[in-house]
């Protein structure tokens, strides 16, 4: 039997803001093994690898590496014992060479200055023996990502690393990219490396790791063999839904194509092609939900049909008319409401007050205004009806919005946009993060959105969200669309997950025509 | 927090920044001084004692509210654009080439020297302003270049083309008479310029608080990418709330000319724009307690003159309680604890709300 | 040339007297910026140091006792503004604004206990750093005369520009230095005190600004006088900016600056106007930083679509 050389047992972590990160969790990984931490945004990997490396402190449990007990207090420590990780943002200096990154905090020196030659020749030897080739004298914002990530494991392996951890490393990396990391991690496997690898991509799993260990809404799920066990096993494992909530909502009514998306094709500023000739149609009194595993394309969807972000290429029709490169103020005046992602960047003002996010997008409009002037009496009117309305829990509509609870957030936000009163709504992830009552309740505007004839398009990574309110599904992997099912209540759960981790592939797809 | 609390938080935490610069400055006054008692009564009492020393208060007040507004106007956007210095100065230079160049009927004359005052230093704040929005160029190193480009520029004009020969410094023309603004209370040199600022904080307090202009303004300060997404057009706010503040600044320079002075005299940058940033951050940049703010830098910079006329102490020592009182407001993580402490209060408040 | 008043040796010669405590504000802003600090502050310190060199030649009866002294409260200054900046979180322009006017009134309260006057420190009997005639070089027909017999810190300030470059670029502190103030996650990622290194670059600046101001009351001129720095610290970020931080480039924007200074100074004997050009190099930065973000903007927009 192999040597075990990490063992957490019973890890509990507790956010500050009372969300349990982790629960119990115990996880053991052998001398020599490549270890797939797999699991859905928010299941609780990223803080368990953080808490590993020592720079996530945790509430309850024990780590032992190579049989000694860890205390922890701060990455010295862990780097010191031979732990090393990379993580998901590249921890470099752009302007230093790749060389210098590497060397960094371990300069070997003569006489006062660094001893360039040698750290080189250090960097290249190390190169040379994980099959690791990089310019050491390149400097790291001339090159691409690939190489970056190339860097970051160098970086690691310098400071004698044994147990390496890799955030998700495939994410920003090209295919080819990925082909080649995957040769290097064998590489250092042989070597008798052992290696975390953090992932929500079965296919990358199956094809490198001897072991996977699957965490869902902060729990390990348990630890199987990945020989002998099939995708769908894990993949069941992995998309289960934790918290069923149900939806009741009338039979569907479709009416005409509202928006029409056509051949759209979008690369990202790290050259990654996030959308593949997308083609869809969404119509008026359709719920459209799209489902996958984030980072698949749906951000960059939903973004780029609202003009946020801009260099895509393709046409986005909102009623005949393609709305492609217009200002967002254009294309909110066509009728299309948008709730973003990330309500904190893009949603709201957290400084200013409830009333202030609430008129954001309609200031300049008439009902808002008395003369030239804004009517305070006007806003007040509806600020105080939006918050009743929307059940915001507020102390009045002076208090900042940074003070709300999250879910009260996001009801800002809904209240602003769906009061709006828009034709298309584009829905992103709309009740990540909030607590059940605000859940139900915004599924609740959205289906009476529906049902009053408007056309809804429902990003979310949620399976149990796309099961519940979606009319029809589409389902994107690697930025292409690989599924669609015009009856959401003719697809399963494990029917979506077996195509949402890019196992299964309709071929032709209709698109709703 | 809510609205209400963050506001008695704010004012504490001012009232203190200012009690503390002060203890600081006497404790100072204590050791330097032969008569330390006699100094810190005349500067505090000083300017109550006769009403042209009062009048001097309100005389000082005047331009310290246009460049307080200024600085308001300019930062409400989230930049820092420091060009009011410079277009405080330059606006002085175009009002006086303006009243002393122009053969205008009289009233017009003044219209158009005070809008030439305004458009002056209007320009000069859009400049970083521009580069800020069009090219991404670091507006407070810029703004910083262009207030000296403005200070050899303007005095090149004066020098060159407005030196009144019969003076032997580089002194303009004298204005003409019907340019300088009436006085309004007899004893004293106030005058009509003191009304103009307060016409013009109210203006900038409508502006801001009650226009869609100034809603957005706001919020692009708060959150710009949050602004952009609810359709703002962020570029183009940002370029007139610079161009406004910097009028403000302008506006201030022509006033204080034809209220103050009867020609142009400055040798370089009187400093009100440096003062304008002390003045904004007591009145948390809010234009209603910029007269406030003002009263206060102008009350102690007199009540230090006094001082230093009748004791031992010079006036400069106001300096320490500026930079002492701009430090403290702006230092977040003091009376950090003190803050979360109202931020548990209230969630616990929140909480039995929810709860019950 | 001569004969219609211009004499180049003399010009050149001025060049580089002028340029002195321009270049000791623009390396002090280099290395503030190197640190990820705002480098604001660097006019203050320098008009508080101006001072204290002269306080401090007059104390301790020598020159270079007032150099040190002055170097010191550069220190200190910076100090404080790390402190309340870094710990207290003020924010850096503000907080740096608030020194630049505490400098401007305290330096005339403490020259006015010492003297009894408000406009300078003449009235105190200081001595001065002297000037260093280079052996060889002084006998050398134009070069000698342009060269040699400037201020001992006129040198220092040139040795320090190719020691700088040495610390920054071949030291291990100064690539620490640079990682820090460029990304301190990185820093954090192999362990690295991100404080360490940010008070080393206050340490390193505030003596830089330190050395500039204490030149300006001990070699430039022998005393103190009121507002003397006169923008020479916000010169310096500019020059930094102008250079884009590295040495060699701060030094050719420093000497740009002194050029049209000395140039300025020329005219005006010969009764032009010298405004005009005492503006250019301000105006010249403007355009330069403008152009320079213009394309930094463009060429990250570019990668975002051909990469």
């Amino acid at each position: 039997m192999a040597n075990e050389i990490l063992r957490m047992k019973d890890i509990t972590k507790i956010y500050p803001n009372g969300v349990m990160a982790n629960k119990n969790v115990s996880f053991t990984v052998e001398e020599g093994e490549i270890h797939a931490l797999m699991g859905e945004n928010g299941a609780g990997k990223s803080t368990l690898m953080k808490i590993l490396f020592g720079i996530e402190s945790y509430d309850e449990g024990e780590i032992f590496f190579d049989g000694k007990k860890l205390d922890h207090a701060g990455s010295a420590e862990a780097i010191k014992s031979g732990i090393g990780m990379v993580h998901q943002h590249f921890m470099l200096v752009d302007s230093l060479r790749v060389y210098e990154n590497i060397i960094l905090g371990m300069e070997p020196t003569r006489g006062p200055m660094i001893d360039a030659e040698t750290a080189i020749g250090q960097v290249r030897e190390l190169g040379e023996k994980y099959n690791l080739r990089v310019n050491p004298l390149a400097r790291v914002e001339d090159i691409s990502v690939g190489l970056k990530q190339k860097v970051e494991l160098l970086k690691v392996l310098m400071r004698g690393a044994r147990l390496l951890i890799l955030d998700e490393p495939t994410a920003v990396l090209t295919p080819q990219e990925t082909e080649e990391l995957f040769e290097q991690l064998l590489l250092l496997r042989k070597n008798n490396h052992t290696i975390i690898f953090i992932s929500h991509k079965i296919r990358e799993v199956m094809q490198i790791c001897d072991k996977v260990t699957i965490m869902r809404a902060g729990r390990s799920e348990g630890t199987i063999g990945v020989e002998g066990t099939t995708a769908e096993d894990i993949s069941r494992l992995m998309v289960g839904r934790d918290v069923i909530l149900k939806q009741d909502k009338k039979p569907a009514e479709f009416g005409a194509p509202k928006l029409r998306v056509r051949n759209l094709n979008y690369i990202n500023r790290f050259g990654k092609a996030m959308l593949k000739n997308v083609n869809f149609d969404l119509r008026s009194g359709q719920i459209m939900g799209v489902a996958g595993v984030e980072g698949n394309g749906q951000n960059d969807l939903a973004e780029t049909i609202f003009g946020l972000t801009r260099g895509a290429t393709g046409e986005v029709l909102a009623d005949g008319k393609n709305i492609l490169g217009k200002s967002i103020r254009e294309i909110r005046d066509l009728g299309i409401s948008y709730i973003p992602e990330d309500r904190i960047t893009l949603g709201v003002a957290s400084d200013g007050s409830v009333w202030q996010n609430l008129i954001a997008d309609r200031v300049d409009q008439p009902e808002m205004k008395s003369g030239a002037f804004l009517s305070s009496k006007k806003i007040e009117a509806l600020s105080d009806e939006l918050i009743r309305e929307f059940n915001i829990r507020c102390k009045s509509r002076n208090q900042s919005v940074g003070m709300l609870s999250g879910g009260n957030m996001q009801k800002v936000v809904v209240a602003r946009e769906f009061s709006a009163d828009p034709e298309i709504l584009i829905a992103n992830q709309p009740t990540r993060g909030i607590d059940v009552g605000a859940n139900e309740f915004i599924w609740k505007k959205i289906v009476e959105k529906r049902d009053a004839g408007k056309a809804i398009l429902l990003v979310s990574a949620d399976l149990n969200e796309v099961l519940e309110l979606s009319d029809s599904i589409l389902v994107m992997c690697e930025g292409e669309l690989v599924a669609y099912f015009e009856d959401a209540k003719k697809v399963t759960e494990e029917e979506l997950g077996l195509y949402m981790l890019g196992l299964k592939k309709q071929e032709a797809l209709g698109h709703g025509q | 927090m809510d609205n209400k609390s963050r506001v008695r938080f704010e004012i504490m935490k001012t009232a203190l920044a200012i009690g503390i610069s002060l203890v600081l400055v006497f404790i100072i006054i204590f050791f330097a001084s032969n008569e330390p008692l006699k100094a810190i009564h005349s500067m505090l009492a000083g300017p109550f004692t006769s009403l042209r020393r009062f009048g001097n208060v309100i005389e000082a007040m005047t331009p310290l509210m246009f460049t307080g507004l200024s600085v308001t106007m300019l930062y409400r956007a989230g930049l820092f654009n420091l060009s009011m210095e410079g277009g405080f100065f330059i606006a002085c230079v175009a009002a006086t080439a303006s009243a002393v160049m122009l053969n205008l009927p009289a009233g017009l004359n003044f219209m158009v020297a005070m809008l030439a005052g305004a458009a002056a230093g209007g320009l000069a704040s859009l400049i970083p302003g521009t580069l800020k929005v069009k090219c991404k160029a670091n507006e407070l190193v810029t703004s910083l270049m262009l207030n000296y480009v403005l200070l050899y520029l303007g005095l090149y004009i004066v020098i060159n083309f407005l030196h009144d020969p019969a003076m032997n410094a580089n002194y303009s023309y004298a204005f003409p008479e019907n340019m300088l603004l009436s006085r309004i209370l007899p004893g004293t040199r106030i005058n009509t310029g003191t009304i103009i600022a307060l016409v013009s904080v109210v203006f900038v307090y409508i502006l801001l608080d009650k226009t869609a202009f100034g809603y957005k303004v706001t919020m692009i300060g708060q959150n710009s990418r949050m602004a952009e997404a609810a359709g703002i057009n962020v570029g183009r706010i940002i370029i007139m709330s610079q161009l406004i503040g910097g009028m403000l600044a302008g506006l201030g320079g022509a006033t204080e000319m034809f209220g103050m002075y009867k020609r142009f005299q400055y040798q370089g940058l009187p400093g009100y724009g440096w003062d304008g940033v002390l003045i904004a951050i007591v009145a948390q940049f809010k234009p209603q307690y910029v007269p406030l703010s003002a009263f206060f830098l102008a009350y102690i910079r007199i009540g230090a003159d006094i001082m230093a006329r009748q004791t031992d102490v010079p006036s400069e020592i106001v300096a320490i309680i500026q930079a002492v009182v701009i430090v403290l407001i702006s230092a977040e993580a003091i009376l950090k604890g003190y803050q979360r402490k109202l931020v548990v209060k209230q969630a616990r408040e929140e909480e039995a709300l929810s709860n019950g | 040339m001569d004969s219609i008043g211009f004499d180049l040796v003399a010009f050149a010669f001025s060049t580089i007297r002028v340029m002195t405590p321009l270049l000791f504000a623009s390396m002090a802003c280099m290395i503030f910026t190197k640190g990820g600090i705002d480098s604001i502050a660097t006019e203050g310190i320098m008009l508080m140091c101006a001072l204290a060199g002269a306080v401090g030649a007059w104390m301790f009866k020598s020159a270079f006792g007032g150099l040190m002294f002055g170097m010191c409260i550069g220190v200190f200054l910076s100090f404080t503004f790390g402190y309340v900046t870094l710990t207290l979180k003020a924010n850096p322009v503000l907080a740096g604004i608030a020194l630049n006017i505490l400098a401007g009134g305290l330096t005339i309260f403490i020259i006015y206990y010492l003297t009894g006057e408000k406009g300078s420190t003449q009235s105190l009997a200081t001595p001065v750093l002297p000037s260093l005639d280079i052996p060889v070089l002084k006998d050398m027909p134009t070069l000698g005369r342009i060269i040699s017999g400037h201020n001992v810190l006129t040198y220092v300030s040139l040795i320090m520009v190719a020691a700088l470059h040495f610390f920054l670029y071949k030291t291990r502190s100064g690539l620490r230095m640079r990682t820090v103030g460029e990304n301190p996650h990185a820093a954090e990622s192999v362990g690295l005190s991100v404080m360490k290194y940010k008070y080393l670059s206050l340490f390193i600046a505030g003596s830089l600004a330190g050395l500039g101001g204490a030149f300006m009351s001990l070699g430039y001129v022998s005393f103190f006088s009121k507002n003397m720095i006169a923008g020479r610290g916000f010169i310096g970020m500019a020059a930094e900016s102008m250079g884009q931080g590295v040495p060699g480039g701060v030094l050719l924007a420093t000497l740009l600056f002194s050029v049209a200074d000395a140039l300025s100074v020329r005219l005006q004997l010969m009764s032009m106007p010298p405004e005009l050009m005492q503006l250019l190099p301000y105006l010249v930065t403007i355009v330069a930083i403008a152009v320079y973000s213009y394309h930094r903007e463009k060429k990250k927009e570019r990668r975002q679509q051909t990469d």
